[in-house]
């Protein structure tokens, strides 16, 4: 009586296991691609309208885009409006940070301006917070006149930002992803690292 | 000469103040912390300028500036009053005048703007005025008095001031005694006040023409080159600080210190 399990197998086409080596793609033949790193600065990363926008777009940039990673710098901590999918570093964090970094309001400005790392530094003109409160004059000018550039939230603060200070060099809306990721990849020079 | 100066809080003492540290009269401000007796008999000071009464003393000069009625035993030897006051034979009509201080103040591109306003007591009036202008044009506002508009860019110190009233292509003025500032400072003015050099405004739409046609007309430009001038000359030679202390000194009796304030005027004038 013939052995079954002999036949079996003598139907069965042999195939040589690939190597462990040859599954994982060389080093060299991977596509070289750049980080973007970028920061922003809030005093709170709070359930406020700001705060809102910021995780959610900062979360919509790392579910769609590898190349992105974000920072939230934080004065204080404060729970927020959904689950951070990015990292949240205290601000004296920025300090030592060669990435883009954001400012979003004059306090969180005044700081950047001080730190030496940050390759560029930006001020998302928020709210134009000299109309809320009495400021110094210089107080106000070393901020919208520093090295800093601006950006605006729209067409119409734009103008009043040009009238006022300087011109703004983006216009971006509510930390509109695309507009942010654009920002970020027009100005990023590479970290210290690359 | 020794001179006591009450604390100059008013604007006509502070100008006169201003005047006494140029001439080199030996100048003691009381800040009002010191009982004045004390101070009185500490310095013993032959004239005395404040803006309230003190009781009168043997060989001292008392002059008072502002709207003041003297009563008891103050007898004051002259009261400095506004115009349209009544007056008396020790009553001294005293204007107000150009703070000549800061001409010498470059003009800097930070604080460039083509309108000015420096904001102090400024009326509802005057912030219609200004709500109507910042739609159209570049205005930038400093000042102590907050006002709620976006021009408003926060309080200024005396620097920032006199830097934007240098960097600014026109200033917007609503009370005379700016005027007379600016026109010592070479400034080009607009404003509501009736005077005999700069281009007065009852509305804004007159208002608005006489922006668009400075900003824009070349000829209206070289115009008023010469208008800053013609009020610079009026001005410096009339409307000073200097003026106005040489004016008191005179009525008092103290030529040489009047002569004075003259020769230090010159002496800026041609710095």
């Amino acid at each position: 009586m013939p052995n079954s399990t002999t036949e079996h197998n003598k139907n069965i086409e042999l195939v040589e296991p690939a190597s462990p080596v040859e599954l994982v793609k060389p080093t060299e033949q991977i596509e070289p691609f750049t980080i973007y790193k970028f920061g922003i600065m809030v005093n709170f990363l709070d359930l406020s309208q700001r705060g809102f926008h910021i995780v959610k777009q900062l979360n919509k940039i790392v579910d769609s885009d590898y190349r992105f990673s974000p920072i939230v710098f934080y004065k204080e901590y404060a729970k927020s409006v959904d689950v951070n999918r990015f990292c949240a570093l205290l601000e004296k964090e920025a300090w030592g940070y060669d990435g883009i970094v954001i400012a979003t309001d004059l306090e969180t400005a005044e700081t950047l301006i001080n730190c030496p790392c940050p390759q560029k530094k930006f001020f998302y003109v928020w709210d134009l917070e000299w109309l809320y409160s009495t400021y110094h004059h210089q107080y106000l000018k070393n901020i919208y006149l520093s090295d800093i550039e601006l950006i605006a939230r729209n067409k119409d603060h734009a103008d009043i930002i040009k009238k006022c200070w300087k011109a703004p060099r983006y216009t971006m809306d509510n930390f509109g992803a695309e507009t942010l990721k654009q920002i970020v990849q027009e100005n990023y020079t590479g970290g210290r690292n690359e | 000469m020794k001179i006591l100066v009450q604390n100059p809080k008013e604007p006509i003492l502070e100008g006169i103040t201003q005047v006494l540290t140029t001439i080199k009269e030996e100048l003691i401000i009381w800040d009002g912390k010191i009982p004045l007796n004390d101070l009185l008999d500490r310095y013993n000071p032959e004239l005395t300028i404040c803006y309230g009464g003190i009781k009168s003393r043997p060989k001292l000069k008392l002059v008072i500036v502002g709207d003041y009625i003297p009563y008891g035993n103050i007898n004051p030897d002259l009261i400095c009053v506004p115009p349209h006051h009544i007056s008396s034979d020790k009553h001294l009509v005293i204007e107000t005048a150009a703070n000549f201080t800061h001409h010498n103040i470059q003009y800097d591109k930070n604080y460039a703007t083509d309108l000015f306003y420096y904001s102090h007591n400024t009326t509802p009036d005057i912030l219609e005025y200004l709500v109507e202008i910042e739609k159209q044009y570049q205005l930038k506002i400093i000042g102590q008095h907050r006002l709620p508009i976006f021009s408003y860019l926060g309080v200024g110190t005396t620097d920032d001031i006199v830097k934007f009233m240098k960097s600014c292509k026109i200033a917007l003025v609503f009370d005379l005694p700016s005027l007379y500032t600016y026109a010592a400072n070479k400034i080009f003015c607009l404003t509501n006040q009736e005077n005999d050099f700069f281009p007065v405004f009852s509305s804004v739409d007159i208002l608005k023409e006489h922006i668009d046609s400075h900003l824009n007309d070349k000829l209206v430009l070289q115009s008023d080159n010469m208008v800053i001038e013609e009020a610079y000359d009026i001005v410096v030679h009339n409307h000073t600080y200097f003026h106005r202390t040489h004016d008191i000194f005179t009525r008092l009796g103290y030529h040489e210190q009047a002569e004075q304030c003259l020769i230090q005027l010159q002496n800026i004038i041609k710095t």
